[in-house]
Order: C-alpha cells, then sequence, then structure tokens
C-alpha cells in the first residue's frame, strides 16, 4: 500500500469516528434521548396491545365462520368475521413492527455504535407499522361505510 | 450522513435516509386521513344506530352502548389523526429540506411520540371498561 492510499484511509477513518462521536454529542445536546426512549417505551406497550387485538380479532373471526352469531343474518355474520380476521392479522402486523421500532429506538438511546443506522431502521419499522395500521384501518372504513349505508334506509323507511 | 456543518453538530441525512423519512410521513399521512374517514363514518354510523334504538325501544339497549362504543373510538380516531399529518409534515421536511435534519427528526419523533401515548392511553381506558363490563357481566350471572 502506498503512503498516500494509506494516509486518504487514515483520514477517512478519522473523520467517520469524529462524525460518529460529534452525532452522538449532537443527539444528547439536542435532547434527542428523552423522546426516543419515551417513543420506545409507547411503541412497546402499543406493539404488544396490537399484538394481542390482532390474535383475539383473529380468533372471534375464526369463531364467528365456524359458529355465526344469532345476532346477525347470516351473511352479515360473514362479513363481520372477515373483517375481524383482516383487522386482526393487521393489527398483529402493525404491532410486531411497532415492537421491532421499539427495539431499534431503544438501541439508538442506550447504545453508542450505529446510532443512525438504528434509528433509520426504527424509522422503517415504524413506517411498516404505519403502513399496516393504514391496511386495517381502510378495512375498517369499509367495513363502516357499509354498514353505515346498510343501516340508513331501514331509518328512512322506519314507521 | 455528510459531513457535519458545525462544532455542536447539524447533521444531514442521506438521499436514502430522506426518502426512508418521507416514505414514514408519507404512511403517517395516509393513516391520519383515513383515522379521519373512519372517524366520520363511525359518528354516522353512531347515530343511525341510536336511531335504531330510539325506534325499537328498550329492549334495543345493546344499541345503545354500541354507539356509544362507536363514538368514543371515534374521539379517539380524530385525536389521534390531529397528530398524524403534523408528524408527517416533519419527516416530509427532513427529507426536502436542508440544516435542520435534526431538528425535524426530534419534532417527527414527537409527533409519534404523542401519537403513541394516545393510543397508549386509548389501550388502557379500553382494557379497564372491558373489565368493567366483565365484572357486571359476571355479578349479574
Amino acid at each position: 500500500m502506498d503512503g498516500a492510499v494509506h494516509r486518504r484511509i487514515v483520514r477517512r477513518f478519522r473523520l467517520g469516528k469524529r462524525r460518529l462521536v460529534e452525532l452522538v454529542v449532537a443527539l444528547v445536546v439536542l435532547g434527542f434521548v428523552g423522546p426516543l426512549v419515551g417513543l420506545a417505551r409507547d411503541a412497546r406497550f402499543v406493539g404488544r396491545a396490537g399484538l394481542a387485538l390482532g390474535v383475539l380479532l383473529g380468533l372471534a373471526g375464526g369463531v364467528g365462520f365456524v359458529r355465526p352469531t344469532a345476532l346477525l343474518s347470516p351473511r352479515a355474520s360473514l362479513v363481520a368475521s372477515l373483517v375481524g380476521v383482516a383487522t386482526g392479522l393487521t393489527a398483529a402486523w402493525a404491532g410486531r413492527h411497532l415492537l421491532a421500532a421499539s427495539r431499534d429506538l431503544d438501541a439508538v438511546a442506550l447504545t453508542r455504535d450505529r446510532d443512525v443506522t438504528h434509528l433509520m431502521r426504527a424509522m422503517r419499522s415504524l413506517r411498516g407499522a404505519f403502513v399496516a395500521f393504514a391496511a386495517a384501518l381502510a378495512v375498517d372504513v369499509v367495513a363502516a361505510a357499509f354498514t353505515a349505508l346498510a343501516l340508513w334506509p331501514q331509518r328512512s323507511h322506519a314507521p | 450522513m455528510t459531513a457535519p456543518a458545525g462544532p455542536t453538530g447539524s447533521y444531514e441525512f442521506s438521499r436514502d435516509d430522506g426518502r426512508a423519512f418521507a416514505a414514514l410521513g408519507a404512511a403517517a399521512s395516509r393513516g391520519g386521513a383515513l383515522l379521519y374517514a373512519l372517524a366520520a363514518l363511525l359518528v354516522i354510523v353512531s347515530f343511525e344506530t341510536l336511531a335504531a334504538m330510539r325506534a325499537r325501544g328498550p329492549s334495543a339497549s345493546i344499541l345503545g352502548v354500541l354507539a356509544g362504543a362507536g363514538l368514543t373510538v371515534a374521539v379517539i380516531a380524530a385525536v389521534v389523526a390531529r397528530w398524524m399529518p403534523r408528524a408527517a409534515r416533519h419527516c416530509a421536511a427532513l427529507a426536502s429540506t436542508a440544516g435542520d435534519d435534526v431538528g425535524h427528526a426530534l419534532r417527527a419523533m414527537r409527533e409519534i411520540g404523542a401519537v403513541m401515548s394516545v393510543l397508549r392511553g386509548a389501550v388502557v381506558a379500553v382494557a379497564a371498561l372491558a373489565l368493567v363490563a366483565l365484572v357486571a357481566r359476571v355479578t349479574r350471572m
């Protein structure tokens, strides 16, 4: 290895190390750690709740397929079961992403190396959680719209 | 990340990182719009359910409970939906502007943290209500 290449590598290594140290200082100085810890804690809680909700909704939907409720017509019961399973799957998916995001946010706040890598991984997990959340909401919006449409004529024809 | 601009560390995220933040902002924005739509529809369905309860009389009191639950969820959805576009704005600013990336990231984190804390409160409240309903049902049996 010639001297110029060696010097360039050393310079780049020093620059990288300095960037890392300055990043850590900047994150601490700007109070980055506090919101990250709070966000990680809340994301963990909401992620676990989403996972539990997803499992329960999926189970309820599955039971609804096997034994339709007497409170609804067979078709409405089938639709409700489908909505339950779809919402449950997406909620569990969002919960998993949120748990992954909380782990990476914890890593940003509590470890010193690879802060940016952890932060970007947390952002991607949060994005996955929001996409799953939006998918669950889309299912619920369609279900609520159909419910509103189904209820509307009943009221207008009511005596 | 590119080179720091000042001694206190004014950092700029790379273009790829900016795209990841922009995608997060877009997903949050879509989630906020859907939450508003869901809240509006739930309000309509809840009032329809209340009207159906009034038409059927006291025997259909369960419809009143469902309408109350629907209105509660609509309020929670509207509150969460208020924070989503703010987080989306900061994520988009992080991708499209230069000079205050850490500040934008911090503000985006705070807004997403606010969404998470509202959701956390909603989970606790719903769990408490479910427990109360379960106790009431068990004591009536």
